[in-house]
Parts: structure tokens; C-alpha cells; sequence
């Protein structure tokens, strides 16, 4: 270049600066990477693995980020990359350090399969995570917090218990689940208070107080705090206004119970479980405690009568003891106890040979279906010889 | 095959660092990229103090805005069931996610300030005047599609956020007169801010305003050339020794031939004096690739030490508290939120007196300022020049006053949009568990 | 061809060029404002009059109150006039906690930029008993709904 000063001697150290710099900070945002926290983590499963004799898994055993994912539920739940030992508990020891603590055999995890329920519907926290503290507690902007044991211990309850809020979150309309001691208190209770006077739960009840069917979608910020002790929370508030409603909203008309504080605390577990929630119809838990749709019938051995074994054997073994009781009352068909004495035996031959044609043939017995729940009864197909057995069996009866 | 890697690296890099006078003519003709700038650029031009390559930085912060963006779009599907999972995802699940996503929203930050900035400078040092008053307008415009686009990206994550300031955003628009309830529908595809919405801002903010912005940009650059450079000539044009040479006659285009202009060629290099000369490849490349290492630099460093905010998932049913407009609209909110008036019975909307008229004005008088600048040419070029003292005061003061706006929605704003003093704790807000 | 036959013919060929062009331009635009939503109804069916409690009931899906005082209804909107932002009932007046808006019981402004009171719903009670609101226009203040048999 000709003489004059050109800006290259200024420039060209910044230059090498800024360049240098912009490889460091690249290096860096490599480093942040691939220094997460879950690598290490996994790492070590792999020896753990190992040190239990699980070779060939150990082998296979590969790093990078897992995750239990169900659209229908709406489950992403990545807890399982540090909590690698959730599903070894047939062979790693229950005593083995978290995050790698096998789940603990829980008798109603069998229902709940993990590949369908993913973590985060039972327990809470950010499924879709791969850091802890955001995983756990979700931070400032996540409202939907693990249930840990610090949290549950805060409100004086174990995490067992406290998790039982989200187990009936689906197991609302339970009468009685086994396994939530807790929830079952407080449906319970809600009976024996008879909570539904003044307030309207699912349709049903009183307008004194306020409607509680999703009291747990309810905002916060609608509730009146100042009487509140301790943390701003929704389990404080209705903890302490079950255990002292006048305190907690000066002027109501609620009564005070007397809860014990077990009582109230099982309550409240109850409230914030109703959330306005959809799934699909293959998660509705079916009932525990099932209206009896059908009385599944044990039949009684039939009263032996001398000479007519066949007969009786014919009766136990062709399915008439499945319809038809002997001194036990209407089951499907009717008692046949004194039949005998009922018809003749000409007539009990037609109605073995063919019941649905003696029906047809005879207007008197045009209403008997009516009678047995519009059944008829089926052709038995039994040869004339068997006929004639029964026909002696029954004649005794 | 050393040989030829040598000279393969030789044609590729030699119009960037050219070895001699003509070379760096050359350069200029033969690289695409490089046929924007002169051969030989005024050293005024080319300084630091002048400009602070404000321009440079905001383009520079736009192409780091459009490759991270282009790449998100390879991880974000614009559906209200799927958006925010998509955010969450980036953040934890897809490597380098938190890299991308953090960039570009510090980017899209930078680039708010910076074009202001800009603005500023340009304002300050009276460039906007006689021919570059096109130019001026086109800045203007291109601001208002800055602040576009970041208003049309945070709606896409879907979160509390990003629902709440679409709902007041285009509740402003509505309270415009007469055509308000129209647009409103226009944008939304709808009543309510949904689905329609989503996808309607979606595109707006990864296709119709960034093409535009590309187009208009490479107008402004084009418009830079016409106007026969940066006005920071301006002065050496006035105080030349040399004998100005008759303009030769080249082409020279305009975009459908309306507009009129001075040929390509910048104050012409024989006008000028041998020092106040340099050459566009390599002086003025190499202070643009530092300009752009340097705001990538810092976006990337400040991606490293900061991630972007989520709130929680949108939520039509619960409003945030307080709920705050990001730090370059919270100048607006203050305004849209004390600017209702009661004349006589009626009263008329914040909304339509500080959302709309208040920056409608603000946008109208920036733009036709420079008609209104009586100051003497010798101002062009020149940072505050005394004749145009009172220009720059009134521009400094509206200036400040926005920053004190922002400063308060951000340092003093409470729930309920209560004042609480900076040591004044707020009251806890209320939680489930 | 004369010329004037020949001007009329250009003419003819490029207005109707540029004619047609401005009309793809309205067809687009007017494609862009739909004509159905995929969204809720404006007008629907809530609950049974003898279903609300007395006072005031917040529908945060439908973001309105219902008010229930002995046997008459009405419906406030519980969206802010100023804003759009969501208010909150706090037992003797609405705030939003948008930009502090407050209301009184009956939707006139107390402070806050607020331009208008909120808006009332027309109510009606639909032949099968239950109460049908209606939220595409606002009715006036102290339109209210005197149900026949409420009990409880």
C-alpha cells in the first residue's frame, strides 16, 4: 500500500483478540454441553451395573438423555435419565444411593406401569427437565412442584400420604381406594360431616358455601391470605380454615368441626385433588368398590336321590345347575324344587325336548320369558334316553 | 495437491486481503459480496467516533437473528398444544437447544437497543438531511419492523407471557378508530387469541416481516451508495482543496426509476485528498468483521451466563400479576396505563391515547423532523453541532424520558401494578403448594 | 386499425389487467378474515338458576360473574375494559391486576385507566331451565333476569 497510515496496526491486534475470544467462547458453550449434569450420572450407573453382575446390560448400556414419553397423558417425563435405577429393583439392593434408588415395590405399581404413567403424575415436578433443581421444583415459573420430602414434611405429612392428592386426582370417584389411607379418611369424612349441606360438590349439594367440585383449579390470588399463617400456600389456607374457619374468614357461617389435625390435613389432601382433568377413557380407573352387576353363581352339589344318579349326574354336568337352584330360590330359570309335582311327566318330556316350541304351541305359557327376564330356555340337545333320566330325577324332587 | 489446495485458498481469500492498490480495486468488482462498497471510501467514514458502526452491529445482530431463527424453526411447531412442550425441549432436550434459543432472544434484545442507538447517532450528527431523507424514512420503518418482530416472537413460546401481551397488544389495536375491531380480527384470525393467532404471528415474525426487513435493508444499503455515502463526507466535501471533476455519466439505478441521485460512485476518490482515502477491501471489511465478532461475542457470552425466561404455559383463564410488557415496551405500558382521560362524560381508552396516538405522533414527528431542519449544511456529518443544539436536546430529552418509563415499569411496578420503591419488598403472591 | 380503436383497445386490455389484479388483492385480503372460528360460542347455556350460589360466581373458562340476588340473575364480564386483562373479584370490588383498574360491585370505574365500566351479559333462561348468556353484545347496566321458581 502506498504511504499513508492505514488503520491495519490499530486493528489487527483487536482483530486477533476478538477472533481468540470467539473460539474461547464457542469452547465454552462445547464445555456447558456436554457437562451436564446427568453424564456423570450415568456413567456410574453403568459401573453399578457391572458391580452387580448385570454384564451384558452393562455392555448395551448406553448415555444420553431418556425419557418416558405417553401423548395420551400428556407424560415427558426425563426424571429417568438420573433416576436410571427406578426399574431394577428385582436385582439392585433397595438401599442403593439416589438418584439410583430402584422404585420401591409398590403393590399398585403393577396397574401403574411406568411406561404408561411416566413419574411426573404421581410425584410431581417438571418431567421435561434434565437439570435437578428445574426438575424438582421447576423454579420460579412452574407451579406444579415434586413432592418432596421436605415439602410434605413442611405441611406435616410424609410423602406417601401427600402424594396420595395426585393419586386422586384420577381416583376421585373411588368409594374407597386401597393404598390411599389418607383420601379414604376424607371421603369419609365428608360423609360423616355432611360437607354437601352447604357446599355443591359434582352437582349435588348446597349453596351456602362455596362450590367445591374443582376447588383445586381455583387461583390463589381469589383467596383471602390475611389471616393465614406461614407460607401464602392453598394447603395453608385450607388447612387452618378447616381447622378454624371464623379465623380464617372472619364472619363465616361455616362451623368449626373439631378436626384433629390429621383430620384437616386429609381433607385438604382431598380439596386440592379435585382438578378439572381429561384423559382418555382407557385411564378412568374402573371402580374399586364395584355395584354388584352380576352375582357370580357357585353352584350347590344337587340332593342325591336314590336311583336317579344319571339324572342327577345329567343336572350338574349339561348346565342346568346354572340356571336353576334346587331348594335355593329363582336364579336365572326357577327353583325346581317340587317340580315333580308342578307337571306331568309327558309335559316335562316336550318342554326338555323343545322348550322354545312348547312356548310357541301353548298361549299359557306365552308370558314365562317375561317372567325370567325375557330369557328362554336354551335347547338342551339331550338324547331321549337322558331325557327320560332327568325326568326320573326331577319327578323325586 | 498442496499445490492446489494453496491456490484454491488463494482464489477464495484474495478480494479480502488484496496486496496492492489495484488489487483492492479489483476486489471490489469482482466479489459479489464487496461490489456494494466503493473501491476507495472516505477514512472519515471508516471511523470509529463517527459512527460507532451502530448500522454494522444492527445488521450484524440480524443475521445472528436470522440462522438462529432459521434453525428453530427446524424445532418449533407454531400449534397451541405443542409450542411450549417445543420450548421446554430446546431448553433441556435438544443439544446446543439452550444455545440457540438464548441467542437469538439476546440477539432480538441487542437489536431493539442497537437500532435505536443507531437512530440516535444518525439523529445526532444531522445524516438524515437533503437527499438521505429517504433513507431516513426507510430507517424509521425498518425500526418499526424491529419492534415488529420481537412483538410477533414472543407470542410463539405460548406462555403466560407471551398470551398476556398479545391480549393487551392487540386490545390496543382495537381501540384505534373506526378500522381498530378489523385489524384486530385481521390479526388474530378470530375473537380470541388461539390457534389462528399462533399461526398468523408465526409466519408474520419467520417470513413476511424478515423478508421485508432483508428488502428494505438492502434498499437503506443501496440508498447509503446513492446518497453518495455516510453523511461523515459531508464536511470534507465542503472544506476540499482539490478541484471538483466534472460527475462522469455511469449508470446508476433507483428500484422502479422514480427516485433521482447522485451516481454510485461516493464522493468520487479523485475529489478527494490521497489521505483522505482507504480502501473499502481490506480496511473497512476488517473493522466490519470485528464489529460482528464482537456483538457475537457478546450475545454468546451473555447466553452463557443467562438463560431466556419461560413463564408458565399460557393460561387464558388465570392473568399474571403483575403482568410487565418485555423492557422496550414497558415505556408503553406506563403510558397506555395513565393515559386515560375523562373529557367532560366521555372517556377515552389509554389504549388508544397512549398505545396508539401518543407513538403514532412520536413515529410521525421522527420522520418528518429532517423536513423541519433549517440548520446550515456545515452541520451534515457532524456530531452535535452547535446550530442544531436544540434538535439534539429535544431528541435527548424524549430519549430520557423513555428510559425513566422503563426504569420505573421495571425497578418499581408491583402486583397490581402498585408502586413499590426499590427496597420495598412485594407481598408474597399467593401459590398452590 | 384507427388509433382511437386501437387506444380503446389497450385501454380494454390493461384495465382490465390492472382490475383484475386489484381484485386477486381484495380475494387474498379478504380470505385472511375467516368466516368460521374455532372457538367457544358466544352464546351458551351455563348452569340451572337454582344451581348458583347468592352473590357473586366467577366462570373463569367464560371470564364473566354471575350474580345471583333471591330469584333475580345478571351477568358482569369479568374481562377489564381497559386492557383485556382479567379482573378479580375481592369481595366489594373487581381489581385487575393488570394496570390496577377497580370496579364496583356493578361495573362502574372507581380508579384506573379503565376507559368504560365493565360490560353487562344479556341473560335469558333457555326453555329447558337453565340460563343462557349471551356475550356478543353487551347489554345496559341493570339488565337483570327474574327467575320464576329458584329455590334454595
Amino acid at each position: 500500500m502506498k504511504g499513508r497510515e492505514s488503520f491495519e496496526s490499530r486493528d489487527f491486534p483487536w482483530l486477533v483478540i476478538l477472533s481468540v475470544g470467539f473460539f474461547a467462547l464457542v469452547a465454552l458453550a462445547f464445555w456447558r454441553e456436554y457437562h451436564s449434569e446427568w453424564a456423570p450420572l450415568e456413567k456410574r450407573f453403568k459401573q453399578i451395573l457391572e458391580q452387580h453382575g448385570q454384564i451384558e446390560d452393562s455392555r448395551r448400556f448406553s448415555l444420553g438423555i431418556r425419557q418416558i414419553w405417553n401423548p395420551e397423558l400428556g407424560v415427558v417425563d426425563r426424571c429417568i435419565t438420573c433416576h436410571l435405577g427406578y426399574d431394577w429393583g428385582s436385582v439392585l439392593p433397595a438401599n442403593l444411593k439416589e438418584p439410583f434408588t430402584p422404585h420401591s415395590p409398590l403393590p399398585y405399581l403393577e396397574k401403574h406401569p411406568f411406561a404408561r404413567f411416566g413419574c411426573t403424575v404421581c410425584h410431581g415436578g417438571q418431567g421435561w427437565a434434565t437439570e435437578q433443581t428445574a426438575a424438582h421444583s421447576g423454579g420460579e415459573h412452574w407451579d406444579d412442584p415434586m413432592i418432596s420430602k421436605e415439602l410434605a414434611a413442611s405441611y406435616g405429612l410424609s410423602v406417601g400420604q401427600m402424594v396420595q392428592m395426585r393419586c386422586n386426582f384420577c381416583h376421585r370417584h373411588d368409594l374407597s381406594t386401597p393404598g390411599m389411607d389418607e383420601i379414604n379418611l376424607a371421603k369419609k369424612l365428608i360423609k360423616q360431616k355432611k360437607c354437601m349441606i352447604c357446599h355443591t360438590i359434582e352437582g349435588k349439594g348446597g349453596m351456602v358455601g362455596p362450590e367445591l367440585t374443582f376447588h383445586a383449579d381455583k387461583s390463589p390470588e381469589l383467596f383471602d391470605f390475611s389471616h393465614v399463617s406461614g407460607d401464602k400456600t392453598m394447603f395453608n389456607w385450607d388447612y387452618q380454615h378447616l381447622m378454624d374457619p371464623g379465623k380464617v374468614s372472619p364472619g363465616t357461617t361455616m362451623p368449626t368441626f373439631g378436626f384433629k389435625p390429621e383430620e384437616a390435613r386429609a381433607l385438604t389432601l382431598l380439596l386440592l385433588s379435585w382438578k378439572h382433568l381429561t384423559f382418555p377413557p382407557q385411564y378412568i380407573p374402573s371402580p374399586i368398590e364395584v355395584a354388584p352387576l352380576m352375582v357370580v353363581h357357585v353352584p350347590a352339589e344337587a340332593p342325591i336321590i336314590p336311583g336317579a344318579e344319571d339324572g342327577r349326574k345329567i343336572f350338574q354336568t349339561r348346565g342346568c345347575n346354572q340356571c336353576h337352584t334346587i331348594g335355593s330360590g329363582k336364579l336365572i330359570g326357577p327353583d325346581l324344587i317340587g317340580v315333580g309335582g308342578r307337571h306331568p311327566v309327558e309335559w316335562l318330556r316336550s318342554w326338555l325336548a323343545d322348550p322354545a316350541a312348547m312356548i310357541r304351541a301353548n298361549p299359557d305359557l306365552a308370558k314365562w320369558p317375561d317372567l325370567f327376564g325375557g330369557i328362554v330356555m336354551p335347547n338342551q340337545n339331550l338324547a331321549p334316553a337322558e331325557i327320560s333320566a332327568v325326568i326320573a330325577y326331577l319327578q323325586k324332587l | 495437491m498442496r499445490e492446489q489446495l494453496l491456490r484454491l485458498w488463494e482464489r477464495l481469500s484474495w478480494t479480502w486481503a488484496p496486496r496492492s492498490e489495484r488489487e483492492a480495486g479489483e476486489a471490489i468488482v469482482q466479489n459479489l459480496w464487496l461490489h456494494w462498497f466503493p473501491a476507495k471510501i472516505a477514512r472519515r467514514s471508516m471511523s470509529w467516533n463517527y459512527s460507532f458502526y451502530l448500522g454494522v452491529a444492527s445488521a450484524s445482530l440480524f443475521l445472528i437473528l436470522t440462522v438462529t431463527g432459521f434453525l428453530l424453526m427446524l424445532f418449533y411447531v407454531p400449534a397451541t398444544g405443542q409450542a411450549y412442550g417445543d420450548m421446554k425441549d430446546l431448553q433441556f432436550a435438544v443439544s446446543f437447544g439452550w444455545w440457540l434459543r438464548n441467542q437469538h432472544r439476546w440477539a432480538a434484545h441487542g437489536m431493539v437497543l442497537v437500532v435505536y442507538l443507531h437512530m440516535a447517532r444518525v439523529f445526532f450528527t444531522g445524516a438524515y438531511r437533503g437527499q438521505r431523507f429517504l433513507n431516513w424514512i426507510i430507517g424509521v420503518v425498518l425500526l418499526l419492523a424491529t419492534l415488529l418482530l420481537s412483538f410477533t416472537g414472543y407470542l410463539l413460546p405460548w406462555d403466560q407471557l407471551a398470551l398476556w401481551a398479545v391480549t393487551v397488544g392487540t386490545n390496543i389495536a382495537r381501540e384505534g378508530p373506526v378500522v381498530g375491531e378489523t385489524i384486530r380480527y385481521l390479526l388474530l384470525g378470530g375473537t380470541e387469541i388461539g390457534q389462528n393467532a399462533l399461526l398468523r404471528f408465526y409466519v408474520l415474525h419467520v417470513f413476511i416481516l424478515p423478508v421485508a426487513v432483508w428488502i428494505l435493508f438492502g434498499y437503506h444499503m443501496w440508498r447509503v451508495r446513492k446518497d453518495g455515502g455516510l453523511a461523515a463526507i459531508e464536511t470534507l466535501r465542503l472544506g476540499r482543496r482539490a478541484e471538483p471533476k466534472p460527475v462522469p455519466t455511469t449508470k446508476s439505478y433507483s428500484l422502479f426509476g422514480l427516485t433521482r441521485g447522485a451516481t454510485v460512485q461516493v464522493l468520487s476518490s479523485t475529489d478527494m485528498e490521497e489521505q483522505d482515502q482507504g480502501f473499502s477491501s481490506p480496511e473497512l471489511t476488517r473493522r466490519i468483521a470485528l464489529v460482528f465478532l464482537l456483538v457475537f461475542n457478546i450475545t454468546l457470552l451473555l447466553s452463557l451466563l443467562s438463560n431466556a425466561p419461560l413463564e408458565e404455559a399460557a393460561n387464558p383463564a388465570l392473568t399474571p400479576n403483575p403482568a410487565k410488557a418485555p423492557w422496550y415496551f414497558l415505556w408503553l405500558q406506563e403510558l397506555v396505563a395513565s393515559t386515560t382521560v375523562s373529557i367532560g362524560s366521555y372517556r377515552i381508552s389509554g389504549g388508544l391515547i397512549g398505545g396508539i396516538v401518543v407513538p403514532g405522533i412520536l413515529l410521525g414527528v421522527l420522520g418528518v423532523w429532517p423536513l423541519f431542519d433549517r440548520s446550515p449544511q456545515s452541520c451534515e456529518g457532524v456530531w452535535f453541532a452547535r446550530e442544531r443544539r436544540w434538535q439534539n436536546i429535544t431528541f435527548a430529552a424524549i430519549t430520557v424520558v423513555i428510559v425513566l418509563l422503563i426504569a420505573v415499569g421495571l425497578g418499581v411496578r408491583g402486583p397490581y401494578w402498585r408502586l413499590y420503591w426499590p427496597g420495598q419488598p412485594w407481598p408474597q403472591m399467593p401459590r398452590g403448594l | 386499425m384507427s388509433t382511437t380503436r386501437r387506444k380503446f383497445l389497450e385501454f380494454l386490455g390493461k384495465g382490465s389487467v390492472f382490475a383484475a389484479f386489484l381484485a386477486q388483492i381484495a380475494a387474498a385480503g379478504r380470505a385472511l378474515l375467516p368466516n368460521v372460528l374455532y372457538e367457544p360460542p358466544k352464546r351458551f347455556k351455563i348452569k340451572r338458576p337454582d344451581e348458583y350460589a347468592q352473590g357473586f360466581t366467577f366462570d373463569a373458562e367464560r371470564r364473566l360473574f354471575v350474580v345471583r340476588q333471591e330469584s333475580t340473575f345478571h351477568v358482569i364480564s369479568a374481562v377489564c375494559t381497559h386492557l383485556g386483562c382479567t379482573v378479580q373479584w375481592r369481595g366489594e370490588e373487581f381489581d385487575c391486576p393488570c394496570h390496577g383498574s377497580r370496579f364496583r360491585p356493578d361495573g362502574n370505574v372507581i380508579g384506573g385507566p379503565a376507559p368504560r365500566p365493565l360490560a353487562w351479559y344479556e341473560v335469558v333462561q333457555a326453555p329447558d331451565g337453565r340460563l343462557e348468556v349471551d356475550t356478543s353484545t353487551p347489554v345496559a347496566q341493570g339488565f337483570s333476569l327474574t327467575v320464576k321458581k329458584a329455590t334454595a
